[in-house]
């Protein structure tokens, strides 16, 4: 598996704030190979173009909402590592988007030590 | 009067001055000893295990005796030794000023009782302005407001205060922004925050850590990202308690345009003091 540098990462959120925060905390893990996307389907073309090790995905979004991008990334690939990032953490979205492939859903904003395990995980 | 630190305290009534009061905080920072030098001076761990102990209080968010117990550095009852010898070699910030010629031990002590009886009262003020709220909404009110405060310190590194909770009326405020959220479902409210333009300004460059200078999308972004978070955790706690709601996303508009479809049947406001800046949180029922 890759050293943790050596991860490519895609944040998927609509919101500028939250890719530059997630941006900001991946950085700070001496990742520097990040790409972002505004929607499910941007995810998804960025996905197959970029070929991440990690995708960070929000569920509250315009055009493609993040569940739908999860299961166009999941159909296309059902090895993909995503990981949902959402503010609104109930049981039937948990439930939903575990079922769908996600490794893990994180409450926004995202704790250092949650993603250190995720991390820690992809390199093990 | 509102809820303060002893040192505020004492610097409002000029009993010490702001020098005096710096003096001091360096003074207990030097003398106050940290765990990390008290458990290799007792030769409980080396200072290869403290480095490692740091770092994973620094990357995992955990405190530092903790992270030594968890690595199996320290055994629970060395820690608990420790904390406790800690705590009776601790300099206060009276002391400080004692030990450094700033007050006599009379003096502290006088004072200290009066900041303490000042501090019941600022707090029993707080209490009984949550108490005005109408039962069914006082406990999402108080638990929403211990939410912003966490997220304040997470995303602001700001130690938010509040200074009390009143019942709202169209005059007394007069605010640019006003960035909200819709909750509909088992409990109805707008739930939002009211800020000034440099409030705004200043609220999304510490969230985004770079400098905004003007009120653009990225600022609006920044408050709105900010209240939607809130917001989740916000309703994460009513879905545990079997309340369901739903959240519509967050909206920026200026303060006095603010209009609700719906009629308001109780509107309450608690502000929330900053280092530099006040922010009032809003909660209109209907």
């Amino acid at each position: 598996m890759a050293a943790l540098e050596d991860l490519k990462v895609l944040i998927v959120d609509d919101s500028i704030t939250v890719r530059e925060m997630m941006k900001h905390q991946v950085k700070s893990k001496g990742i520097e190979t990040i790409e972002t996307a505004k929607n499910g389907e941007e995810a998804f073309e960025k996905y197959q173009s970029f070929s991440p090790d990690l995708v960070f995905m929000d569920i509250n979004m315009p055009v493609v909402n993040g569940v739908e991008g999860l299961r166009k990334i999941m159909s296309f690939d059902s090895d993909a590592y995503v990981v949902m990032l959402s503010s609104l953490g109930t049981m039937e979205k948990i439930k939903e988007t575990l079922e769908l492939g996600a490794k893990n859903f994180l409450m926004k904003p995202a704790e250092d030590k949650h993603l250190n395990r995720i991390m820690d995980e992809l390199v093990s | 009067m509102g809820v303060k630190y002893f040192g505020q305290y004492l610097i409002e009534n000029n009993y010490i001055t702001n020098v005096h009061l710096l003096e001091a905080i360096k003074y207990q920072k030097n003398k106050n000893i940290k765990l990390g030098v008290m458990v290799i001076d007792k030769g409980y761990m080396t200072s290869e295990q403290v480095e490692q102990a740091l770092n994973i209080q620094r990357t995992q968010d955990v405190p530092f005796g903790e992270a030594c117990v968890d690595k199996e550095f320290l055994t629970r009852e060395q820690l608990e030794e420790l904390l406790t010898a800690q705590k009776e070699d601790r300099i206060y910030l009276g002391d400080a000023l004692v030990e450094l010629g700033h007050l006599t031990l009379d003096k502290v002590e006088k004072y200290l009782i009066e900041f303490k009886t000042e501090q019941q009262e600022a707090q029993a003020e707080i209490n009984d302005a949550f108490d005005h709220i109408v039962p069914e909404y006082k406990d999402l009110v108080q638990s929403s407001i211990q939410i912003i405060n966490n997220m304040l310190r997470r995303l602001l590194d700001e130690y938010g205060k509040v200074s009390g909770c009143h019942e709202k009326t169209n005059q007394e405020f007069s605010y640019d922004y006003l960035v909200y959220q819709k909750i509909s479902g088992a409990i109805n409210c707008y739930f939002g925050i009211a800020l000034n333009k440099d409030t705004l300004i200043g609220f999304s460059s510490k969230i985004l850590k770079r400098e905004i200078n003007a009120v653009d999308e990225y600022a609006i972004d920044g408050v709105q990202e900010f209240m939607n978070i809130v917001t989740g955790h916000i309703c994460v706690l009513l879905s545990k308690q079997n309340i369901a709601s739903e959240t519509f996303p967050p909206v920026c508009v200026d303060y006095k345009e603010f209009a609700s479809n719906e009629p308001i049947t109780h509107s309450y406001v608690v502000p929330i003091l900053m280092t530099d800046e006040q922010v009032d949180m809003h909660f209109l029922f209907y």
